[in-house]
């Protein structure tokens, strides 16, 4: 009896689908695909979206030449439409120990589900999609492909992964910069467990491949809010020690830590053109998604 | 600082609850893997300052509110000048009223040191916290308030006279009146009064003082918050104690056989061995003592000895010396100088046989016409009825100033009154078959005592069916409707006895002889037994205190007759002062009984247990109550969360 295959397809949420369905999701940046698609490319192209009028240089061909111009003017001008192209999204997801914190959804279960659901949109729409996981030991890649098998190859790679190790964010956001050559989009979904600052060199580094780059960072509501009330051993998940204290008393000052690195976070990505979105677990996917999708939906992307 | 409830001060160890709740909590701590370990570790190094101090604030805090309570639950108690005492600093007067009558002299087994010497350490220690006061001293030997330098001066030697020991009794009432006058008259505005006593019933006597102490709460009522009175009590009987006391003398022809009651307390049958100096001659006498009180009639043979002359008796000290030594003076044998002067026949011959020194002898009679000064002088006592001449009056008066005894019976006529130092009410006449009864009377000593083998005199069997009330004297025997039978009125150095009612069958049962002739025998046996030559007065007496030319016979130079007993040469008489019959009392005042007469005031009482808290002024735990209190509002306070600037909870993708 042949043994049955375990599927990961409820990684993608299907409120989320229903909402986004039948709308591309677009970036406000140009893009450069192989193919034709919803998004801008830097290349003027066949569209019946008008981009510019063009003085006539010997040599090109003179279909392209509007006649009524020179028919008006007795100068020969080129009409020019823009190209529209698909585009390649890469998912990099970190599958550090301390994405496994979260009740009763732990944040990489969350990720998983997030990218799952993201990947399946972008492949819907006919755009490439590709996979990095970060870890410390044997970090996967999956190449961007416009195939829609392609889901199910990120599906199976992800579905059995269990977060482990340290965060190792900033140096594989480098590694993936110089890796993907043609522009696209990077999602990092992580929690973001390092300095902001190497996480935003990082960020600087793919804006400067010319990536669009858009962070989703992942808190547990516990995190967020802290409301522990008697003294606890707080015990790093990745082995950096552990801590005896009073929750109540240093409470303030630890929602002030963090809210300073979010703030640092959210500061850079501004700066850097980059997207930054902060994702509680404990609420529905779809909020995630509509934060994200909003001003990607209908015409151009702002 | 001393601790009413030092049991209390175990409760210090509370103090360390905190710290041990705060263990035990981080001992139970619950285990949580956490993600954003680095986010606490950055918070508790920046928290570490004022978080941290304010941690230790807090604990710091509920410690010391448990020690404060702790404190304050044992009650501390410190000098009225401290600090904690949150009072307005010293009074002007502190004044010690010194209880110096001879009980105490009294010492206990636990203390070798005497009431009196721990009154005056203990107001030594009351006074320390106040050393810009004025210290005040009044005794209730000399009732006279004197200033001392400092409280180290009840130790000079050189006070010995102001401080030392006495064989007085004493008026503490009196006493303590005459130090509130002292107040009011020099106008001191505040004062702490230190009142010591032993407490004994004699020296107090709240009854027959009730007015007195009626004045007393008014004057410290008026000036409450500004005088007040602390009662040091020094009231622990002593284990053990022998007392030899004086009662009478039988004179005889060259032997002398003088009543002594001998009291014991605290030990079995034994025997006593006693030293007796007769006339400087030394000696020593055995008595077993049989019952816990006897009367104790030894026989000193006086072959060698002079007729007239002096003698003591010392019995082995004890826990309370004073009332180990007697003093007694013995004079020539004389007839007896008693005569009976009465208006009525029948009462006269009743008398004169009452009053027979010898079998078959009556007494001599005075003659109804106006007494004859040197024939009255000749008397040593004189039984009167009846014939109550204003011209007699004054003849009577001196021959009672001079030392005579004089008896006293009312006239039968109503429209007689008596003397003017002595006279009745109109005549009551019970009707009927009803008589009016004697209940109570003196029995321990006076006429009406008892017998020496312990059987009272029958007066609440004596029938009266007359009487006149006397108006004045010391009650000695009273009827039951609380009206006085017998009376007594000290004139100069003699006494006036007065009775309500004559021995006739339609007054009273009198004549039956077994009321009066006792009575009037043991006049008849005291003035035999004295002559102008010898005296016996109560040491601290108005006469002792009067006495300014005298010579110690005993101890030459060492003693004065208003302060010691002892044998004195006074005016050339050989004088025997003892202490006075009341010390030798051993009933004690419980605190309530003294302070149920000061309503108004209600002063402290300082338990005589333990001297040391007496000098501590002030309970102070109201101080630590303040200090409680702050101390739980500072860690409320401490505990509060700090006021939010903003939310700082993210809100993420809502």
């Amino acid at each position: 009896m042949a043994r049955r295959r375990k599927t990961y397809f409820h990684y993608v949420d299907q409120d989320s689908l229903s909402r986004i369905s039948g709308e591309p999701l677009l970036t406000p940046f140009p893009m450069e695909g192989t193919v034709s698609g919803h998004h801008r490319s830097p290349h003027k192209g066949s569209s019946v979206e008008f981009a510019e009028y063009r003085e006539y240089t010997p040599g090109e061909d003179p279909k392209r030449m509007d006649w009524r111009v020179f028919a008006r003017t007795d100068r020969y001008y080129l009409k020019e439409y823009e190209a529209e192209t698909n585009l390649r999204s890469h998912f990099a997801l970190d599958c550090s120990a301390s994405m496994s914190f979260g009740d009763p959804e732990s944040k990489f279960e969350y990720g998983k589900k997030l990218l799952s659901t993201l990947a399946y949109l972008y492949v819907g729409q006919g755009d490439a999609v590709g996979l990095h996981t970060l870890r410390q030991k044997k970090p996967q890649v999956l190449p961007a492909k416009r195939n829609p098998s392609q889901i199910q190859e990120i599906l199976e790679l992800i579905g059995p992964l269990k977060p482990k190790g340290d965060t190792l964010l900033a140096s594989s956001l480098h590694e993936i910069a110089e890796t993907v050559r043609m522009r696209g989009m990077i999602f990092v979904i992580s929690d973001m467990l390092e300095e902001p600052s190497e996480i935003l060199d990082a960020v600087l580094h793919l804006r400067d491949r010319k990536h669009e780059v858009v962070l989703f960072h992942l808190f547990d509501a516990q995190e967020l809010e802290f409301t522990f009330d008697r003294p606890t051993r707080f015990v790093d998940l990745e082995g950096a020690g552990s801590l005896i204290t009073e929750p109540t008393v240093i409470r303030q000052e630890y929602l002030a830590r963090l809210d300073e690195h979010v703030k640092a976070l959210r500061k850079g990505c501004l700066e850097s053109q980059a997207r930054y979105h902060v994702v509680r677990t404990d609420k529905a996917l779809v909020n995630a998604i509509d934060d994200f999708s909003a001003g990607r939906i209908g015409g151009k992307a702002a | 600082m001393n601790f009413l409830q030092p049991l209390a001060l175990f409760g210090l160890l509370l103090a360390f609850a905190p710290i041990i709740i705060h263990l035990l909590n981080l001992l139970r701590h619950r285990t949580q893997a956490w993600a954003t370990t680095r986010f606490l570790l950055q918070a508790r190094k920046s928290s570490s300052r004022v978080s941290k101090l304010k941690r230790w604030l807090t604990l710091l805090f509920r410690m010391l509110a448990l020690a404060a309570l702790a404190l304050m639950l044992a009650r501390p108690m410190t000098g009225g000048d401290s600090f904690f005492s949150l009072s307005q600093g010293s009074p002007e007067a502190l004044v010690l009223v010194l209880d110096r009558s001879a009980s105490m002299e009294t010492r206990t087994e636990k203390e070798p040191k005497t009431k009196r010497e721990r009154a005056l350490e203990a107001f030594q220690a009351f006074a320390e916290p106040w050393p810009e006061s004025r210290l005040v001293v009044i005794d209730t030997a000399l009732e006279e308030p004197f200033f001392i330098d400092s409280a180290t001066s009840v130790k000079d030697p050189a006070l010995e006279r102001f401080f030392g020991p006495t064989d007085t009794a004493a008026n503490l009432p009196g006493t303590l009146l005459k130090a509130i006058d002292w107040l009011r008259e020099t106008g001191v505005g505040t004062a702490e009064i230190l009142l010591v006593s032993d407490m004994q019933t004699s020296n107090w006597e709240p009854n027959r003082n009730s007015d007195t102490l009626a004045k007393i709460d008014r004057a410290l009522s008026q000036k409450k918050d500004f005088w007040k009175l602390n009662l040091l009590q020094l009231s622990e009987p002593p284990p053990y104690n022998l007392s030899l006391a004086f009662d009478q003398i039988n004179r005889k022809p060259k032997q002398i056989e003088p009543v002594f009651n001998l009291r014991q307390k605290g030990k079995g049958n034994e025997l006593i061995r006693l030293s007796t100096n007769t006339n400087g001659k030394q000696g020593n006498l055995d008595v077993k003592l049989a019952a816990q009180s006897m009367l104790w009639r030894p026989s000193f043979d006086l072959e060698d000895e002079p007729d007239e002359g002096w003698m003591s008796i010392l019995a082995p000290n004890d826990f309370c010396p004073f009332d180990n030594t007697c003093y007694l003076t013995y004079g020539a044998t004389e007839p007896p100088k008693v005569a009976v002067r009465s208006s009525d026949p029948r009462v006269s011959l009743i008398l004169r046989a009452a009053s027979q020194t010898e079998i078959g002898k009556l007494a001599d009679t005075l003659p109804l016409t106006a007494l004859d000064q040197k024939e009255v002088n000749l008397r040593r006592l004189i039984i009167h009825q009846g014939a109550f001449d204003q011209a007699d009056e004054e003849t009577l008066r001196q021959f009672v100033e001079s030392g005579g005894s004089l008896v006293l019976f009312p006239p039968e006529s109503p429209e007689t009154s008596g003397f003017s130092f002595l006279s009745w009410d109109a005549p009551e006449k019970m009707e009927g078959e009803d008589f009016f009864l004697a209940s109570q009377w003196r029995k321990d000593s006076g006429l009406l005592a008892n017998s020496s083998d312990g059987n009272r005199l029958p007066l609440d069997h004596l029938d009266i069916k007359t009487r006149r009330i006397p108006k004045q004297g010391e009650t000695i025997a009273n009827y039951s409707d609380g009206k006085p039978f017998l009376t007594s009125l000290t004139i100069g150095k003699g006494v006036v006895y007065a009775f309500s009612t004559l021995p006739l069958d339609d007054w009273s049962g009198l004549a039956n002889g077994y009321v009066l002739v006792p009575a009037i025998q043991r006049l008849v046996e005291e003035s035999s037994s004295s002559n102008s030559f010898i005296q016996s007065w109560a040491c601290g007496g108005k006469e002792t205190k009067d006495t300014t030319l005298f010579e110690c016979i005993d101890k030459p130079n060492e003693k004065t007759p208003a302060l010691h007993a002892g044998i004195y040469k006074i005016e050339g008489r050989l004088t025997a002062v003892n202490r006075p019959k009341e010390e030798n009392e051993s009933q004690f005042l419980k605190k309530e009984e003294i302070t149920g007469k000061l309503p108004g005031i209600a002063p402290r009482v300082i338990d005589g247990e333990s001297i040391s808290d007496s000098t501590d002024r002030t309970e102070v735990w109201s101080f630590f109550l303040i200090v409680c209190l702050v101390l739980l509002l500072g860690e409320a306070f401490l505990g509060q969360p700090p006021v939010a600037k903003e939310d700082k909870t993210l809100p993420g993708n809502a």
